[in-house]
């Protein structure tokens, strides 16, 4: 393992395969966000009506749940991962600077709620966030944000605060950082594994999830029209369009971000299938984003009609052509 | 409401107003009565440096509300500018790159979902200003949480947090529960208790 001496700050497009990204890239381990994020099987889809979130809207899903990706890559790479959890506030905050002292950067799960440094309207009430922590200097700490272009400061009890919010998926301390990685990892097979899994987690996981899922979405929309309020028809689209392009996914739903890993694959594997698949997978994008530029419309201007099975039939045609990728990419593997 | 600190310190102020008017009434313009008046006020003064020190400062140093507004704004307006909407697109040579966009061309849907909370809050301050709701209810829509997630953020009962909302049974909370509330909204608990709407 060859730890660089400066830690170098990215922007990345979501935040716990940044801040894995970040970690293995500066423990020597060379790695694209998009190859972290197909490795470790992130693509996914879920949608729960009955499960809800902040302002009594469903969860909306694009990728597997939080921390999977730290134990996928794990897995999937045979990295280690130094996993900590806390239950006492001050314990938890000594060992931080122990390990900041040492010069060991580390990944932390902090809620968005107590991160004073992002604008006003983005602080919700979400709590599995992921921030790098990389240095202390004049009694801050420097974190590097995934969602920002240059690296940040935060006080010691915004992030005591941050790091114990309470909730759903409640962090309670939880840290992260690389303790050992091979000296030689030959990708190229492994590719093929990830893309087996996220094929099984696609097509024959049952219905609120995978492909399934975004039918069984696209019906609920549809059959919205008589059962709720119009002002809440709006709020759920316009939260559909907040989880697909807003909060750190890369654009499209994490499709233009899978496809990005094919692309890498191909030029690994030289694969022409894969290539195809790139490209189609690239057209789902556009037609996921589609999708969402109607939804958006309908939730900001309030005085026009909503369209409803027109907005669900894009979504099945996405929901379709995503379909047909996976269905294609199965038979590589 | 008086803080302990505060108590010697106005005690103080009365002292040197007793002790001065006492001298002045007693002996008029004595040489020894004035030059101990002089010494124990200054010990006074000494002993109560902090307080007097942070009472001129705050004075002098108070920004009126239109200020603290335009100041909010610039933090807000540079807090945007920092952020980074990371998206991957396909460039001239047909392979996939990294993007970052400025959030004046990405689509915010962020803003319009806090502007109904915004709203949201807006109305609750008219019926907390007519006696009807308490101002739990106003810092909750205001800081962009719902009951189910100030109820957990807080670790009691939905229920329990809509009783809260009852302006007899919030005048009855204690000095704990009210700490809590002001950590998780971010403002004093002085603030609550009198609601001021922009703390």
């Amino acid at each position: 393992m060859k730890v660089k001496d400066r830690y170098e700050h990215r922007p990345y497009a979501h935040c716990e395969t940044g801040t894995v990204t970040s970690l293995l890239r500066h423990h020597g381990l060379e790695i694209s966000e998009p190859m972290v994020f197909g490795l470790a099987s992130g693509l996914m889809f879920v949608f729960l009506p009955f499960v809800e979130m902040t302002g009594g809207m469903p969860i909306v899903a694009y990728r597997s749940i939080p921390k999977s990706i730290i134990g996928g890559i794990q897995r999937r790479l045979g990295v280690k991962f130094e996993v900590r959890k806390y239950r006492d506030e001050a314990k938890a905050m000594e060992d931080l600077d122990e390990l900041v002292n040492k010069k060991q950067v580390v990944g932390v799960q902090a809620s968005v709620f107590w991160l004073p440094y992002f604008p006003q309207e983005m602080r919700i009430p979400f709590n599995a966030h992921n921030i790098v922590i990389f240095g202390k200097e004049n009694g801050e700490y420097l974190v590097s944000e995934p969602a920002f272009e240059e690296p940040t400061r935060i006080k010691p009890l915004d992030l005591q605060n941050a790091r114990f919010a309470k909730g759903i998926l409640a962090p309670k301390g939880f840290m992260y950082y690389p303790t050992y990685i091979p000296e030689k990892i030959d990708i190229n097979p492994l590719i093929l594994k990830s893309i087996k899994r996220t094929n099984f987690m696609m097509l024959s996981a049952p219905t609120p999830c995978g492909v399934r899922g975004i039918s069984y979405l696209a019906n609920y929309i549809e059959k919205l029209g008589g059962k709720k309020n119009e002002k809440y028809i709006r709020a759920l689209l316009g939260h559909i369009t907040l989880m697909q392009e807003e909060v750190g996914t890369g654009g499209g739903g994490f499709r233009y971000m899978y496809a990005a890993f094919l692309e890498e694959a191909y030029e690994r594997l030289e694969m022409p299938v894969l290539q195809e698949a790139c490209r189609k997978m690239t057209e789902t994008g556009n037609l996921w984003r589609n999708f969402a530029l109607v939804c958006a419309k309908a939730f900001k201007k309030k005085d026009s009609g909503i369209d409803l099975p027109h907005i669900a039939n894009l979504l099945r045609i996405a929901g379709k052509a995503e379909k047909e990728v996976h269905l294609m990419l199965r038979k590589i593997s | 409401m008086l803080t302990p600190v505060r108590i010697p310190f106005i005690a103080s102020f009365f002292m040197i107003t007793v002790l001065v008017k006492g001298t002045i009434i007693n002996y008029i313009i004595y040489p020894v009565a004035v030059t101990g008046v002089i010494t124990t006020a200054s010990f006074i003064f000494y002993n109560q440096k902090v307080n007097f020190l942070s009472l001129v400062r705050k004075k002098g140093g108070r920004m009126s509300n239109k200020d603290v507004k335009q100041d909010q704004l610039a933090t807000r307006e540079t807090r945007w500018q920092q952020m980074a909407w990371t998206i991957y697109k396909i460039d001239d040579q047909g392979k996939y790159k990294t993007i970052v966009e400025r959030y004046d061309d990405h689509l915010v849907m962020t803003v319009p979902f806090a502007d109904a909370s915004q709203e949201k809050a807006e109305e609750v301050k008219q019926r907390v200003l007519s006696n009807k709701s308490s101002p739990i209810e106003y810092f909750m829509y205001k800081r962009l949480m719902d009951s189910k997630a100030l109820a957990q953020a807080m670790g009691i009962a939905v229920w329990r947090l809509k009783r809260h909302f009852k302006p007899n049974i919030f005048t009855t909370l204690d000095q704990h529960m009210l700490q809590k509330y002001a950590k998780i909204f971010k403002v004093q608990v002085d603030d609550l208790i009198n609601f001021r709407e922009d703390a």
